[in-house]
């Protein structure tokens, strides 16, 4: 296994294709490989890149979109890559991963990756190895990383805690758009798209947003501007380009790239900690029934409170190393 | 630190697999069944779209490191296109990923395919829970 890292990390710094999707793939299949990887690379130091995040409700076009802003990237001769996440069935395991049917032509130009990964049991909009990948595309040389993710709610605020820049999609006569938009957080928004421009109901649709974004950011110092885009046709993409480099720009002068980044790392360890203790949990509990009855022998009350303190206490010996015992 | 945080959990391996439809043929309906009859059987499945080249396909199954290429041709290409992705996986040092195929194939052609390294060919018919079987053999084939 290390071997095998080894030789995947040296091909990795060649920049061989291959050896980064591998790379993924174990960041995606365990914790542990996850770490030795990151160890190995030590790629927090090394490159920059603009991390940019698209938000949206299901089949509003984000993949079309994206497809487009590649285009415009790749005029300008940036290397991009694009990680689009779609929700894993949390009760088969498996997951459609559809989006990059939209962006599929791009898979023969060598400056640009495309991976497409399942969330795996992870809540909200991201997967735990996503973080993993943006910073292996990091070092692999990227100049703008996307992260696709769908749906909105809690969703968009994942996909903000790990970008620069967060694009939230809309379109014409999403049902009430105000009512919409006051569902969702659409404070993490710093540029909105507002997709389907071709269909009919875009200038009212337009208005709303207008109203909405003087209202809900007119005391930020970046407000949020609506680009009006048509992803099926690329049309309106030059300038939703542009406005996301606007954005990095002002990002960059202001001081809160940095900060957004500190923040967005220190999220990271605490959804790593969550998730080393929810599988702690899960790993003391094991998947026989035996050992699941064994968290109420702890106490024996029937009181789910009582056992639960119990539980914990127990972990908390088990982390510190007090006791080897399994329960 | 202690064990109980230092070693997790047990590694899962998940089957991913690549869903692709090139040539000219018109909808994509079974393909979609397909997708969607793997990833019931808990696999990921990367859905590529409508009239992808080979190239394309092979650029699309490296980025996204799948196990096996499932290909549904109708349109009567498949001595056309199915050699061309197997070059090419071999050019890119990625022979190792197994090709399915499914299509109305000729015997004798099944069996040339075959030959040249494709992994299993079906036909239309097909109940979608031996493919599912087929997959998941190619990718154990594989570890
Ligand atoms: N009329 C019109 N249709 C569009 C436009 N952009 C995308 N579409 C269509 O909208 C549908 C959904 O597009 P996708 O790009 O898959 O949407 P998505 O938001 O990525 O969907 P999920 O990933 O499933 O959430 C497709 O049929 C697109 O062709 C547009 O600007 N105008
Ligand atoms: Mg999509």
């Amino acid at each position: 296994m290390t071997q095998e890292l080894e030789e995947l990390v040296s091909l990795f710094r060649k920049g061989d294709t291959r050896a980064l999707a591998k790379l993924i793939t174990m960041c995606e299949e365990s914790e542990d490989k996850a770490r030795r990887i990151i160890d190995m690379l030590d790629v927090d130091t090394q490159r920059r890149a603009h991390i940019v995040g698209f938000a949206g409700a299901p089949g509003i076009g984000k993949s079309t979109l994206i497809n487009r802003v590649i285009e415009e990237y790749r005029r300008r001769d940036l290397g991009v890559g694009v990680l689009a996440v779609d929700p894993t069935s949390p009760y088969t395991g498996g997951a459609v991963l559809g989006d990059r049917s939209r962006m599929n032509r791009h898979s023969v130009d060598p400056k640009v990756y495309i991976r497409s990964m399942g969330t795996r049991g992870q809540l909200g909009g991201l997967s735990r190895a996503t973080r993993d990948a943006i910073r292996l595309l990091r070092a692999y040389g990227k100049d703008v990383i996307i992260v696709e993710t769908t749906g909105t709610g809690q969703n968009e605020v994942d996909v903000a805690r790990v970008s620069h820049t967060v694009v939230v999609v809309m379109m014409p006569n999403l049902g009430d758009t105000v009512q919409f938009i006051e569902a969702g957080p659409v404070e993490v928004a710093d540029v909105f798209a507002l997709n389907k421009a071709d269909l009919v109901g875009a200038d009212a649709t337009m208005a709303e947003l207008r109203s909405m974004v003087q209202l809900r950011f007119a005391s930020n110092s970046w407000v949020p501007p609506i680009v009006k885009t048509i992803g099926t046709t690329g049309e309106g993409v030059k300038e939703l380009v542009e406005w996301i480099e606007k954005h990095y720009k002002y990002l960059v002068e202001t001081g809160e790239l940095r900060q957004r980044e500190r923040r967005a790392y220190l999220y990271e360890v605490v959804d790593l900690t969550k998730h080393r203790l929810s599988t702690l949990v899960d790993s003391e509990i094991g998947s026989d029934s035996h050992a699941l009855e064994k968290i109420d022998f702890l106490d024996g009350s029937a009181n789910p409170y009582k056992a639960s303190d119990n539980f914990v206490k127990h972990l908390i010996e088990r982390i510190s190393g007090h006791t080897q015992q399994k329960l | 630190m202690s064990q109980a945080l230092d070693k997790p959990k047990q590694e899962t391996r998940k089957i991913r697999v690549l869903v692709a439809k090139p040539g000219l043929d018109g909808h994509d309906r079974g393909v979609k069944v397909l997708a969607r009859a793997l990833s019931d059987a808990g696999m990921e499945v990367v859905y590529t779209g409508l009239h992808q080249t080979p190239s394309q396909i092979v650029g699309a199954a490296i980025q996204e490191d799948v196990d096996v290429i499932a290909i549904s041709i109708l349109s009567g290409a498949h001595m056309a296109i199915v050699p061309e992705v197997l070059r090419l996986l071999r050019e890119n040092n990625a022979g190792d990923i197994a090709v399915l195929v499914g299509g109305i194939i000729p015997d004798e052609e099944a069996e040339e395919l075959k030959k040249m390294g494709v992994y299993e060919v079906k036909g239309p018919g097909t109940p979608l829970s031996e493919l599912v079987e087929i997959v998941k053999r190619a990718a154990s084939a594989r570890h």
